[in-house]
C-alpha cells in the first residue's frame, strides 16, 4: 500500500470512528413509581426537613399523611425506638413549635385523629442498616393479594466526598423472596427509593434490603397488601 | 496539484472538521449529588400537588413555607424558551387546578381551610413571613403541550453547581434532558413521573438547553427551577 493511501484510509476511518462515538442515548423504560411510594416517600422528607429546620409543620403534616395512609407501625424486635412514628413526630413537633399557639392547637388536633385507609393498611418497619449489610424482614401474604414493598431510605441526598474526592452515598437494593427463596421481585435501581408490586400466592415472604453504598442509613419498609376484587 | 494530493487533503480536512464538532461536553455529571434547595423546591412542589389531589390547606401553606424560605424569585434572566413537537389530539380535557404561583396558593389555602380557624391563621404568618436569603433560586411556571417539548436556553455559570429541578401538576410523564451548547447530551431525569431534577457542574460559563418532554396527551403545568 502506498503512503498517500494509507494516510487515507486512515483519515477515513478517523472520521467514521468520531463519527460513530458521539454519544446516543440509551433508551431504558421508565421506573413507574406507585402514587403511595411517593406520597410516603415525601412524608419522609417531610420528617428529615422538620427536624433540619426544627419545624413543627413539617412534622404535623407528615403525621396527617401517615394518619391518612393508615400506616400501622410494626413492633421492632431490635429495640430500636421508631423515629417515624406518631408518638415521637408529634413531640418533637411539640419542641419546635416553641409555644406558638396554632401550631399547638395542631398538634392537638393531629393527635386526636383517628387512622384512615382501612382498606389497605400499609404495615411500616424501620431498620437501621450499614453500608454492605443486607437486613430481612418477613411477611405473609395470602393468595390472591396485590402486595406492594417500598422501601424509603433516608439517606437521599446525603453524600460526602472520600479523600480521593469520590462521592460516597447509600444506595439501597430490594429483593423479595418466596419461602422456596425464588425471586419474586427485585428493585436495582440506583439510590435510596425502592419499589416493587407482584400478585401473591399463599406464602411466607421474606424481604431483603442490601445496602451496595458507601454510607449507613436508616430505611422505613412498607408493604401493603390489598385483596383482589372478585 | 495531483489527484491524489487532493484526495489526501479533502480526508484530512474531513477527519479534521469532524473532530472540531465533537467538542468535549461543557459539564460534568454530578449525579445524585442534588443541592439541598433543589431537594426542598422538590418537597414543595410535591406538596402543592398533594394539597390540590385532597383539597387540604394544610400542604400548601407548608409548600409556601418552603418556596418562601428559599426564597424563590420569578426568573429575569432573559432566559428563552421554544416549543416543538406534534400536539396529541385526544379530545380530553382536566382540570385547570394546581398553580404553582404563591398568591394563587395562598388563596387556594385560604379557600381550603373552610374556615378552620388555626389553618387560617397558619397562612396569616405565613403571608408574613419574610423571604430567605437574597440571591435564591429562579424559577419560571409554564405548560408544555401533550407530545410537545419545550427547549429552555439558560445560562449557567461555570465551576459552581448547577441544577434543573422541574415538578409538573401531576398528570402526565415528563422526562428532563440537559444538553450543551453543541448539542453534548450532559445528564437527564427521565423516570416515569413529572418530579424531575439534575444536577452538573459546568466547566465554564456558558449556554445549555433543558429540554422537558410531555409523554401525556394533556398539557403539564410545571415549575422549572434553576440556581
Amino acid at each position: 500500500m502506498k503512503i498517500w493511501q494509507l494516510l487515507l484510509s486512515i483519515s477515513i476511518l478517523l472520521s467514521t470512528t468520531s463519527v460513530a462515538q458521539v454519544p446516543s442515548h440509551a433508551v431504558s423504560a421508565p421506573k413507574q413509581i406507585p402514587q403511595e411510594a411517593q406520597l410516603l416517600d415525601m412524608a419522609g422528607k417531610l420528617v428529615s426537613y422538620g427536624r433540619q429546620t426544627k419545624s413543627a409543620l413539617p412534622l404535623i403534616q407528615a403525621v396527617q399523611i401517615f394518619q391518612k395512609m393508615g400506616v400501622v407501625d410494626e413492633s421492632d424486635s431490635t429495640g430500636l425506638s421508631n423515629p417515624y412514628s406518631t408518638d415521637m413526630l408529634l413531640a418533637d413537633a411539640t419542641k419546635f413549635a416553641d409555644g406558638n399557639k396554632n401550631l399547638l392547637t395542631l398538634i392537638k388536633e393531629t393527635g386526636k385523629s383517628t387512622r384512615g385507609g382501612a382498606i389497605k393498611d400499609p404495615t411500616r418497619f424501620f431498620r437501621a442498616i450499614e453500608p454492605g449489610e443486607v437486613i430481612y424482614q418477613h411477611f405473609y401474604a395470602e393468595g390472591g393479594q396485590y402486595v406492594q414493598v417500598i422501601v424509603d431510605g433516608q439517606g437521599e441526598g446525603l453524600s460526602i466526598h472520600d479523600s480521593n474526592g469520590n462521592i460516597c452515598m447509600s444506595d439501597l437494593k430490594l429483593t423479595v423472596f418466596d419461602k422456596n427463596s425464588r425471586v419474586i421481585a427485585s428493585d436495582n435501581s440506583m439510590g435510596v427509593n425502592c419499589a416493587v408490586a407482584f400478585m401473591s400466592n399463599t406464602s411466607n415472604m421474606t424481604i431483603a434490603v442490601r445496602n451496595a453504598g458507601q454510607l449507613p442509613d436508616n430505611c422505613i419498609i412498607y408493604v401493603y397488601k390489598t385483596p383482589m376484587k372478585h | 496539484m495531483s489527484i491524489k494530493q487532493l484526495l489526501i487533503g479533502a480526508a484530512l480536512l474531513l477527519s479534521t472538521s469532524v473532530f472540531a464538532q465533537q467538542t468535549q461536553p461543557a459539564a460534568d455529571v454530578n449525579e445524585k449529588n442534588i443541592p439541598t434547595e433543589a431537594q426542598q423546591y422538590q418537597l414543595a412542589g410535591q406538596l402543592v400537588r398533594y394539597g390540590y389531589q385532597t383539597k387540604s390547606s394544610l400542604p400548601l401553606i407548608q409548600a409556601l413555607q418552603i418556596i418562601k424560605s428559599l426564597n424563590v424569585t420569578d426568573a429575569t434572566d432573559g432566559r428563552s424558551k421554544e416549543q416543538s413537537g406534534t400536539e396529541v389530539a385526544t379530545g380530553l380535557t382536566k382540570s385547570d387546578l394546581v398553580s404553582f404561583d404563591e398568591s394563587q396558593l395562598i388563596s387556594d389555602a385560604t379557600k381550603f381551610a373552610d374556615g378552620n380557624k388555626t389553618l387560617l391563621a397558619l397562612i396569616k404568618d405565613t403571608e408574613k413571613t419574610t423571604r430567605g436569603r437574597s440571591g435564591g433560586p429562579m424559577r419560571a411556571n409554564d405548560r408544555v403541550l401533550g407530545g410537545y417539548t419545550d427547549t429552555w436556553k439558560i445560562t449557567f455559570r461555570g465551576g459552581e453547581t448547577a441544577y434543573v429541578c422541574v415538578i409538573g401538576d401531576g398528570d402526565t410523564d415528563l422526562d428532563l434532558y440537559v444538553y450543551d451548547e453543541n448539542g453534548n447530551f450532559i445528564t437527564s431525569d427521565t423516570d416515569g413521573t413529572d418530579n424531575c431534577v439534575v444536577s452538573f457542574n459546568p466547566k465554564w460559563t456558558g449556554v445549555f438547553y433543558i429540554k422537558i418532554k410531555n409523554l401525556g396527551s394533556v398539557y403539564n403545568k410545571y415549575s422549572i427551577i434553576t440556581n
